[in-house]
């Protein structure tokens, strides 16, 4: 009447149910609304109330970037003073008359903020100050003789 | 203290799915959203909490605490004696470790899960105070406070049931195994080593995890060094007095009769077939118990067990009698009795 060693208990881990597809934003968040409370405030006492972003923390993009706008100041310095020199010129020597085309000469004219007055584009609408910058992240559309921005809002 | 083990019981068993399905959730949530986020400092802060959690899984805490709650019941004594009995070769280098250093690296890892919690949460603060992802901001923030609640109740629970856990394996204790009508009493002697209590502090805004180690006793040390001394001084009571009285008196009447009726020889035959009998009642003894204490003290009581039936030269008939009525266990208070009696 020997008895049997005494065997290792085998556990078995039951499967666990998946996570829910879908979940109801309001009720997940109401149902936990005191241990969110609580944690509020630990976070209150630890951040100070400060809940500024820090800017070593934030991701710049390329349109932030300084370099970028350095080179683009460069250029209009080099090209500014290649005017003045052909406006220089001009009175001097009559074969250096209109060194720049026109095309190129127009561009610049273009890119030019009056302080009064709106730059005319060459079928009369007249340009915002802030059309250069609108023009790369909106389309584009003349009304009222103004060249405006579309903005879905 | 039965009151307090019960609701303990109770509320780790309901936490620990919500835990796992917590886990669920914010695992979904980490995959669903990882291309958009995954190069923020918020969203790493998640990962780390993933991790941990992770962690906690392959720790496999339902186990643990299972074992934990059978120590404590002792509901199945041999499942109880098998987990006490492994508590003792703690110290082996290539062994598995034994539940209670498992528990004890959980408890740790849930004291430093709550750090991690807590910056996760105060980075995703920051989207709330930008207005930023909205429905992923609440979902994460609802989901970080009850990952908060959770891992500190359960820290709680562990605590105390690891306390209640070492205190069982220091004190000496004697369980009972009933298998086929038969009932064994097995004494547990705790070895003389030092021991670890663990208590939660709290400090500004979570519990701390702190670890004490205590010595034993010296009266235990004395209570070791003497086997004999150790056996005496267990609970059970055993009942055999009356069987042995019983036999004395039916050995006078059967001496009389002896030397009417002068048959020598078949009562050295008789004699030869008890010893034989008796050592294999002592082999099946030894082999059950692998103590060292209780088997000096079985080496002990079974030479004196030999000494009976060479002085008590009785019938064949009342040795069959005698037989089922034995416990398997005799005390030597009982056989010091006799010799006085006799």
């Amino acid at each position: 009447m020997v008895t049997d060693g005494t065997k290792k208990p085998q556990v078995s881990v039951p499967t666990r149910p998946p996570p829910p597809w879908k979940i109801n934003l309001q009720k997940y968040a109401e149902s936990r609304a005191l241990e969110l409370h609580s944690l509020q405030s630990i976070i209150e006492n630890r951040v100070n109330s400060d809940y500024r972003s820090q800017q070593n923390k934030r991701i710049w993009t390329t349109v932030f970037d300084n370099q970028i706008a350095r080179k683009r100041c460069r250029r209009k310095r080099q090209k500014l003073g290649i005017i003045d020199k052909a406006l220089a010129k001009s009175g001097l020597e009559e074969n250096h008359q209109k060194k720049l085309p026109r095309c190129v000469h127009r561009r610049y004219e273009l890119k030019k903020n009056p302080e009064n007055g709106f730059c005319t584009s060459g079928d009369v609408t007249k340009r915002l100050r802030t059309h250069v910058w609108h023009a790369k992240w909106f389309a584009m559309t003349k009304l009222w003789g103004y060249h405006l921005p579309l903005c879905l809002q | 203290m039965g009151t307090e083990f019960e609701t303990i019981e109770a509320r780790i068993t309901s936490m620990l799915p919500q835990l796992q399905s917590e886990c669920g959730i914010l695992q979904r949530m980490v995959y669903k959203n990882k291309n958009q986020h995954r190069r923020s400092s918020y969203f790493q802060r998640l990962l780390k909490v993933r991790r941990d959690l992770r962690l906690l899984q392959s720790a496999n805490m339902e186990e643990l605490v299972s074992s934990c709650l059978l120590v404590i019941k002792g509901d199945r004594p041999k499942q109880k004696l098998h987990l006490l009995g492994s508590l003792k070769r703690r110290k082996c280098d290539g062994d598995k470790h034994n539940f209670m250093e498992r528990l004890l690296g959980a408890a740790r890892l849930l004291a430093e899960m709550v750090e991690p919690i807590l910056k996760a949460a105060s980075e995703v603060s920051v989207l709330f105070a930008q207005s930023f992802f909205m429905g992923f901001s609440v979902t994460i923030m609802a989901l970080l406070a009850r990952l908060r609640v959770l891992v500190q109740q359960i820290l709680l629970d562990v605590v105390s049931l690891f306390n209640m856990v070492s205190s069982l394996s220091i004190s000496k204790q004697s369980i009972k195994i009933t298998h086929n009508g038969i009932e064994v009493f097995r004494d547990f002697y705790p070895v003389s080593d030092d021991f670890v209590t663990l208590e939660c502090v709290w400090k500004s805004d979570k519990f701390i995890l702190l670890e004490r180690k205590h010595k034993t006793n010296d009266e235990s040390h004395v209570e070791d060094s003497g086997g004999n001394v150790s056996v005496q001084t267990s609970d059970v009571n055993y009942n055999s007095i009356e069987s042995f009285l019983g036999d004395d008196q039916l050995f006078h009447e059967r001496v009389e009769a002896d030397v009417v009726a002068k048959e020598d020889p078949n009562h050295i035959d008789d004699m030869n077939t008890d010893l034989l009998t008796g050592s294999s009642q002592i082999d099946d003894k030894e082999t059950r118990y692998s103590d060292q204490d209780t088997t000096k003290a079985f080496i002990n009581e079974s030479s004196q067990e030999a000494g009976l039936p060479a002085s008590s030269r009785s019938s064949t008939n009342d040795k069959l009698q005698s037989c089922p009525k034995k416990v398997a266990f005799v005390s030597i208070k009982n056989l010091t009795l006799m010799r006085h009696k006799s």
